[in-house]
């Protein structure tokens, strides 16, 4: 029997690696079942899983999905995905993860309308955050001795970079994410953290006028010739191997690339530290679990995915996990402490430190492109008017606005 | 670009092939007549087997061509997501066609394409062709098979190939530097000015050859004693061009415009690849459109209406070039 | 002379980013690395790892299913079709040609979204006939088209004559007519196989399942998984052309044939 999985960590090779470990071990643990590991990149697989699943054939028996309400929350309200509540019950999985984090990654009422609360739908096996790396060889030689602790020493440390012709921060604008991804991080640091939980929430309507003065220091980064030159021809990823082939100071980019390529002796020169708030005692990440996985409504082997899920996301797949430099998700803190302390280095070693930290003492903020089911379109496109000139800083808020706004004002009825 | 089981691709040359029968005029507009009036009664041809010769392919094009899309048009006066209840809407999915600037923006960007895919091959193409309208070329056989290839080529593949030549540290970069233009360099793909115009150029490369083809064929027609006539009469080039070349080529020209405006109006493969309609919104097209609304968005109606809106535009555009390509002939 | 000289220039141009592909994909594994070297283009395993990477395999044995499908099917149908609109009389002719020929401008875009809705319904999406039907309705109209034309042009007198023989219909078309009609089958096949082989926006939406690929939808997912590793590029895209350009070249006459039939007035 063949067990059809498809996962959208494309590109993600620490990820990969994991799942081709676990993958074995589950076919060791079910003699008779072979795994077809499919793989797509992100977009790829968020542009085909609709069609995808709305078939009653050739749907894969699980797959991961995107968090928020044009993934989930649209495979929800169509029926496309099981609820996985009996499943959740019966392994506890409450006891595995924090509450909020399997809140934030798989529940969505059953009209999928309402996104944090109601019954799980899919469940996340990783957490990743997205944060800032260094390279410290660059630092050293531009004279900056320590990591930034504070988003005014992040600029400063940027202007040094600009002033001695180095390149302060790889960007790559093409697909619209590490722009975001900036864009969040420097809306948390200018107002609070819990703005952007505030924003998926939908409390108000109307979006917070932090947005504008956040999008406007965006752009002075980019008119200060703090990026790239040619950044659009680049997707986070192309900029993220950029990166790490030497180029740039800083980065802004996710924990799924640890462990980073290459050897040891290339790679110990990067480190990844939490992107600087105001103050230095603050301690925040755009964060959640990975891509969540799903069990389709017309899976052809709905028992044998619901184990599997089960099983990647059990302590049971930890060491997996761990060994490939992942985060898992079903840790407690204090357990993650424990198990990782010694035998990761470098960039994997802060990784997980981080995570830790975030845990135990520090805020994990959802990525707001999650809060209607077209916003993180309007603000790939958005992002890129802004930093190609063609949008100031307010009018892009009112773009987003003009789909935030009456989503938001639906969804409360 | 071209090439999807659209005979559309092919079908207006075809269109305008229509034998015609003895030289007899075809009455009506692009379509040809039945046929009916050019035969003799064939003896003793039973009727109904007629019929039964037709049913086959008939019956597949009904099923899988003509009915989808009659209800297609019955699908975009509604609102549907595709799994939920249709609500019926009238005519707005082509108001909003209209009114709204991102849906608009598609078939501006289409016609700027059309500028790119069919003006520019054939200006090039006539230029080039006048310039060897007198000289015989032999070996002709062997430039058309290397003039063909961008055309035969897969879109998909089209894509990804330009995808290395326009890369910032690709060759087209390169080369622009090499020869001293060190300015120019930039990402076309993911420049606001400029992503546009470059998928116009790809369109270009692959189409240039055809036009090429096409019109050289029909310009080896043109009988050499019109040239030497207006040699005679001291006639200066370009006046040979306007007199001789232009007129005797108004048909070919008609073809190779149909053809590269269907091209250009439905080229969703390089879209797809290549840019998602980005930079911003900057190289949205009306085909990409649909599957993204249909697919992505889950907005089914707004883009059945979008899929007839494009289907009308080729007829529409189809039906104007026959008709200039019919006005000398 | 001149017209050598621009015929020249112009084929260069639509040859070399092709033979620029080709080396590239033969080349040194390079990331984002612009110039094809031919002193190093002989690397062809780069082919066999790219085949392997993106499961070319299975998608171009997709692809040869579902197009040499396409191609028979077509050219099989559209042959008795194009023959009744030719050189039988009956009741609707003109009107169920016209709709032929209408079928000739309806891009697949417009017939796309309820084919896909009503495929499902049918159980019939992830599967190869999702594909294979669709594209035989296109080309039939086309070829329908063709072939009456074809019929048309053709001796009506050895039409006549087999009639007077005492020939069936069915006789005429097999034993006089087809023999005749080679080259013209020809031309369909070859422009059935073009088309059908490159199309990618059909396959994406009716195969979208995991388990069936056609070549260019494993070349468009492949490669957006290697964005800059031009030699995996290259060496994919070589891969999903070459069977169509091996029918092109083989059969280019027949090609060309199909293409300027329309552009030379007889």
């Amino acid at each position: 029997m063949t067990l059809v999985v498809q996962s959208g960590d494309g590109g993600s090779t620490g990820l990969l690696a994991a799942y081709a470990k676990l993958n074995s071990q589950f076919e060791a643990a079910h003699p008779g079942v072979k795994i077809k590991f499919v793989v797509k990149t992100f977009n790829d697989l968020l542009s085909t899983l609709k069609l995808q699943l709305s078939g009653s054939s050739g749907v894969p028996d699980v797959t991961q999905d995107n968090q928020g309400y044009s993934s989930l929350g649209a495979l929800v309200t169509d029926g496309l995905v099981k609820n996985l509540d009996p499943i959740a019950a019966a392994n506890d999985w409450s006891a595995r993860q924090p509450g909020g984090l399997l809140a934030l990654d798989g529940k969505f009422s059953t009209d999928g309308k309402i996104m944090g609360s109601g019954s799980v739908w899919g469940i996340s096996a990783t957490g990743t955050w997205v944060g800032l790396f260094e390279n410290t060889v660059v630092a050293k030689k531009l004279g900056i001795s320590s990591a930034p602790t504070t988003l005014a020493q992040l600029e400063q440390d940027m202007a040094i970079a600009k002033a001695h012709g180095a390149l302060p921060m790889m960007m790559g604008t093409s697909d619209g994410f590490e722009p975001l991804w900036t864009l969040y991080e420097i809306l948390m640091a200018q107002t609070s953290p819990q703005i952007l939980s505030t924003i998926t929430d939908g409390m108000s309507s109307t979006l917070p006028a932090a947005m504008t003065a956040a999008a406007k220091t965006l752009q002075t980064w980019q008119n200060d010739g703090y990026f790239t030159t040619g950044e659009s021809a680049y997707s986070n990823s192309d900029a993220f191997s950029k990166f790490v082939g030497g180029q740039g100071l800083f980065v802004v980019s996710g924990s799924w690339n640890v462990p980073l390529p290459g050897p040891a002796s290339s790679t110990a020169r990067f480190r990844m530290i939490l992107f600087p708030m105001q103050r230095a005692n603050q301690l925040a990440a755009v964060s959640s679990g990975d891509l969540p996985w799903s069990i389709p409504t017309h899976s052809p082997h709905a028992q044998l995915a619901a184990e599997y899920i089960n099983y990647i996301t059990s302590p049971a797949a930890n060491s997996a996990w761990i060994a490939a430099g992942q985060v898992p998700a079903s840790l407690s803190a204090n357990e993650l402490q424990d198990a990782t302390s010694s035998n990761l280095s470098g960039s994997s070693h802060d990784a997980v430190t981080a995570w830790v930290d975030l845990l135990q003492h520090g805020s994990m903020e959802p990525y707001i492109d999650w809060s209607t089911p077209t916003f993180l379109t309007t603000m790939v496109q958005s992002v890129q008017s802004l930093l190609g000139g063609k949008k100031t800083p307010s009018a892009f808020t009112s773009a987003l606005q003009a789909d935030y706004g009456p989503f938001v004002q639906q969804r409360h009825g | 670009m071209a090439n999807q089981p659209g005979a559309s691709t092919v079908a207006g040359p075809q269109i305008l092939a229509e034998p015609k029968a003895r030289g007899r005029r075809i009455r009506g507009g692009a379509f040809p007549a039945g046929g009916g009036a050019k035969s003799r009664p064939v003896p003793g041809e039973p009727r109904r087997i007629g019929y039964a010769y037709l049913a086959p392919a008939f019956l597949v094009y009904v099923l899988f061509a003509l009915w989808p899309f009659v209800h297609s048009i019955y699908l975009s006066f509604f609102s549907w997501d595709g799994v939920g209840p249709r609500r019926y809407v009238g005519f707005a999915n082509y108001r909003a066609i209209v009114d709204n600037s991102e849906l608009r923006d598609a078939f501006i960007h289409a016609f700027v394409l059309i500028f790119f895919y069919s003006v520019l091959p054939t200006l090039l193409a006539l230029l080039l062709v006048s310039i060897m309208s007198r000289s015989r070329i032999r070996g002709l056989t062997a430039f058309r098979t290397v003039l063909f290839l961008p055309y035969v080529v897969a879109p998909t593949a089209v894509a990804v190939i330009w995808r290395w030549l326009l890369a910032p540290g690709g060759p087209v970069n390169g080369l622009l530097s090499d020869v001293g233009l060190k300015s120019l360099p930039r990402p076309w793909l993911g420049d606001f000015t400029f992503a546009l115009p470059s998928v116009g150029l790809i369109g270009t490369w692959v189409l240039l050859g055809l036009a090429m083809v096409l019109l050289l064929a029909g310009v080896q027609k043109i009988p050499t004693e019109l040239y030497d006539a207006a040699r005679i009469d001291g006639a200066g080039a370009w006046w040979e061009f306007r007199a001789v070349t232009l007129p005797g080529l108004r048909y070919e020209i008609a073809v190779v415009l149909v053809l590269t405006v269907t091209a250009a109006l439905r080229n969703f493969d390089v879209i797809y690849v290549l840019t998602s309609g980005g930079p911003g919104t900057s190289t949205t097209v009306p085909s990409w459109l649909v599957y993204n609304q249909a697919f992505v968005v889950g907005a089914v109606g707004a883009a059945a209406a979008l899929g007839i809106t494009l289907a009308a535009l080729i007829v529409v555009v189809n039906v104007l070039i026959t008709r200039i390509g019919r006005v000398a002939t | 002379m001149l017209g050598y000289v621009l015929l020249t220039v112009v084929s260069l141009t639509a040859l070399l980013p092709l033979a620029g592909v080709l080396i590239l994909g033969l080349g040194p594994q390079t990331i984002g690395g612009w110039a094809p070297s031919l002193s190093q283009a002989r690397h062809f395993s780069n082919f066999s790892t790219a085949w392997a990477l993106a499961g070319f395999g299975p998608a171009l044995r997709t692809s040869v299913i579902i197009t040499v499908t396409t191609v028979i099917a077509s050219v099989a149908l559209s042959v008795p079709a194009g023959y009744a609109f030719a050189l039988m009389r009956f009741r609707g002719r003109s009107i169920l040609f016209y709709l032929t020929v209408f079928g000739l401008l309806i891009p697949i875009e417009a017939i796309l979204i309820p084919l896909y809705f009503d495929m499902r319904s049918l159980n019939l999406i992830d599967n190869y006939w999702s594909v294979i039907l669709p594209d035989i309705a296109f080309s039939v109209a086309f070829g329908a088209f063709w072939m009456r034309a074809f019929f048309l042009t053709s001796a009506r007198s050895l039409v006549e004559a087999a009639r007077l023989d005492g020939a069936s219909s069915a006789r005429t078309l097999w034993h006089v007519l087809l023999p005749l009609a080679r080259p013209q089958l020809l031309v369909l096949a070859v422009l059935f196989f073009v088309w059908n082989w490159n199309d990618f926006l059909l396959p994406l939406v009716m195969l979208s399942g995991s388990s069936l690929q056609t070549a260019p939808i494993s070349l468009v997912f492949f490669q957006s998984q290697h964005t800059t590793n031009y030699t995996y590029l290259a060496a994919s895209a070589v891969i999903t052309v070459a069977p169509v350009l091996a029918v092109y070249i083989l059969l280019q006459r027949s090609f060309t044939r199909g293409v300027l039939a329309g552009a030379i007035r007889e």
